[in-house]
C-alpha cells in the first residue's frame, strides 16, 4: 500500500507481513535494518527473528529474510493520491527442518552474479535444482509452513487460507507484478 | 484445535550492534563463519567469481549485507 512519507509506506509495507506472520502459532519479530530512517532509494532489509528463525516447534524453524526500498507510486492508482510505496528488492524464505536439513526454500536474487535471477524454489532431494516460480510473497512462505506441519493461531488451516487471501488482497491491488 | 499463540508479532528497528550480530549468525549460520570475516573475504574479492547459487547460503549472506552496509 503507497504512503505519504517513505516512513508510512513503509508501515504499509510492514503491516500485512505482520498479520501473516501473526498466523503461525510462535513467536515472531520483524527485525528491520538501521538506516537512521527512511528515505526513497535506500536499501533495507527485514529478518525474522535475526539469525534464529521462527521455531515452529515439530516443523522446524521458518527463517525469512527481505530486501525492500521506497519508491515513486503513482499518486493517480491509490484512493489517497500518495507518492511512495515500498518494493522487495530480493527475498529469502526456508524451513529448515528440526534434523537441520532444509525442507524447502523459495529464493529471488536478481541482482548480483547468479545464473538464475528470477524467482525460484529449492526443494530435497537435490537443492541445487532451480524450478522456476512466480513471485512469492511472506503470505505465500507462512502458508507453505503450514501445509508443512506448522500449527496456526486460526481455527483451522482453511480459515488461515481465508485469511491469507484477505492479507494479500491490498497488496494485490499495488503491485507492478502478476 | 484451536491453536492461539499468546504472543504479538512485533516489529523492530534495528541498533546497529543487533544487526552487526544478526548478520554475524547469518554468516555463521549459512557459511560456517563469522560476520567479519565474510566482510573481509567479500573485499578482497573471493566470491567475485562464485555464482551465488553454487555455494549454499552465499545469496542469502549476500542479501543480508544490507543489515550492516
Amino acid at each position: 500500500m503507497p504512503g505519504r512519507t517513505p516512513c508510512d509506506a513503509v508501515e504499509e509495507f510492514i503491516a500485512p507481513l505482520r498479520e501473516a506472520v501473526r498466523i503461525l502459532d510462535g513467536v515472531g519479530r520483524l527485525m528491520v535494518s538501521p538506516k537512521g530512517g527512511y528515505r526513497k532509494g535506500v536499501r533495507y532489509s527485514w529478518v525474522l527473528n535475526g539469525a534464529d528463525g521462527m521455531d515452529l516447534g515439530a516443523a522446524g524453524w521458518f527463517i525469512a529474510s527481505m530486501e525492500f526500498e521506497v519508491i515513486d507510486a503513482d499518486p493517480a492508482k491509490n484512493e489517497y493520491g500518495h507518492p511512495l510505496r515500498v518494493t522487495a528488492r530480493s527475498y529469502h524464505y526456508k524451513l529448515r527442518g528440526r534434523d537441520g536439513t532444509d525442507q524447502w526454500r523459495m529464493h529471488w536474487h536478481p541482482a548480483g552474479r547468479s545464473r538464475v535471477t528470477g524467482p525460484h524454489l529449492h526443494l530435497p532431494p537435490d537443492l541445487k535444482q532451480h524450478r522456476p516460480t512466480g513471485r512469492m510473497t511472506l503470505e505465500n512462505a507462512v502458508g507453505w509452513c503450514m501445509e508443512s506441519g506448522a500449527a496456526v493461531t486460526t481455527e483451522s488451516a482453511e480459515k488461515a487460507r481465508q485469511e491469507f487471501a484477505l492479507i494479500e488482497a491490498p497488496h494485490r491491488l499495488h503491485r507492478s507484478w502478476t | 484445535m484451536i491453536n492461539r499463540t499468546a504472543y504479538d508479532v512485533e516489529v523492530g528497528e534495528m541498533s546497529e550492534q543487533d544487526a552487526a550480530e544478526v548478520f554475524d549468525g547469518i554468516t555463521r549460520r549459512e557459511l560456517g563463519i563469522d560476520g567479519p570475516e565474510f566482510l573481509d573475504r567479500w573485499d578482497a574479492g573471493e566470491y567475485q567469481s562464485t555464482d551465488r547459487d553454487d555455494l549454499d547460503g552465499l545469496s542469502e549472506v549476500v542479501a543480508a549485507m544490507s543489515l550492516v552496509r
